[in-house]
């Protein structure tokens, strides 16, 4: 079951998409099989459109209804525009986590080069989580999401330290050549392959979401 | 999963993914060169920051014995972050 805190966290991301909420207010016309169900949470704003959140686990997806009391109401709802999988907390887990971005790439028809960015940015923060909280209690999520103009990437940990990605700054590689340490290159990587980077962290649970814009001929047919 | 050759002119040839699930399977090759050496990227499809680090590693090692590690025939994904990362000034790549 989705927790009060899980809710909560995903909403603080996902306040940041307006394509996300574009696309989920048609995947809301799509599908008409859900299962309501009140949640007794309050947020302030003045919202009343759908939103979808993705929770630590991999079922069930629901999509939100802010009302003008502020309740909000969740709606079970399975959705094709996005793929979610948790995987083991090793370095091991590559390989699958792998194939998984490969059924993704494959079924929306992306290019190479998209696939490309996909599995860097995954893997880069999959290894940052394991190689920092290795003894973390939980599997970690990865769910992938095509909208209209751009991919989400988001993962999930719940059981981690904090540790911010969006501040962290770069160092210029000379510089790390001339401490004789490589550290940072994964990060640097990836604040430069996507287009945005947020992180969120309640009840030592991290969630960071990338956003890479699809160009034109990024998307096959 | 990343494949390595090694030919009797020490040249090497990688191939597959180069993750940071198969370091420990490049590292004894590439902790065993002493002597300036040729990569071959041309059957490389990926790597990450894991697999630029055992680069960078084999040529602070090899500098200071007055070697190169030179890299040849990366396809456009692999240069293009040779070049985000900045290393591109570092390798002599061909």
């Amino acid at each position: 079951m989705i927790s009060q805190q899980m809710i909560l966290s995903a909403l603080r991301v996902l306040f940041r998409e307006c394509e996300l909420i574009a696309c989920i207010l048609k995947a809301d016309r799509m599908h008409t099989t859900w299962a309501e169900a009140e949640l007794p949470i309050h947020f302030p704003s003045d919202h009343s459109v759908p939103l979808c959140i993705w929770n630590a686990c991999s079922a069930p997806k629901i999509l939100l209804r802010i009302c003008k009391d502020d309740t909000i109401i969740g709606l079970e709802q399975q959705s094709r525009e996005y793929m979610e999988r948790i995987f083991p907390r090793q370095i091991e887990s590559l390989e699958k986590i792998f194939e998984f971005i490969r059924e993704f790439i494959e079924q929306h028809h992306l290019r190479h080069s998209v696939a490309y960015t996909v599995n860097l940015a995954v893997e880069e923060i999959f290894t940052n989580l394991v190689k920092y909280d290795p003894r973390g209690s939980t599997g970690i999520s990865i769910n992938l999401a095509k909208n209209r103009d751009d991919l989400t990437i988001r993962l999930i940990d719940s059981d981690s330290n904090r540790f911010d990605i969006t501040k962290w700054r770069g160092e210029d590689i000379a510089q790390t050549l001339r401490k004789k340490k490589v550290g940072g290159l994964g990060l640097h990587l990836v604040r430069n392959m996507v287009d945005d980077v947020y992180y969120d962290y309640e009840n030592r649970t991290s969630t960071i979401t990338m956003v890479k814009h699809l160009e034109h001929d990024d998307v096959g047919h | 999963m990343l494949d390595i050759k090694m030919n009797d002119k020490k040249e090497i040839f990688l191939s597959g993914s180069f993750d940071a699930s198969q370091v420990k399977k490049a590292l004894p090759v590439f902790e065993s060169i002493d002597d300036s050496v040729t990569v071959d990227l041309k059957n490389l499809d990926y790597i990450s920051s894991a697999g630029l680090s055992v680069f960078v590693a084999t040529h602070q090692r090899l500098e200071k014995l007055g070697k190169a590690v030179r890299l040849t025939n990366m396809n456009k994904h692999v240069r293009n972050v040779f070049q985000i990362s900045g290393l591109h000034q570092v390798f002599q790549i061909e």
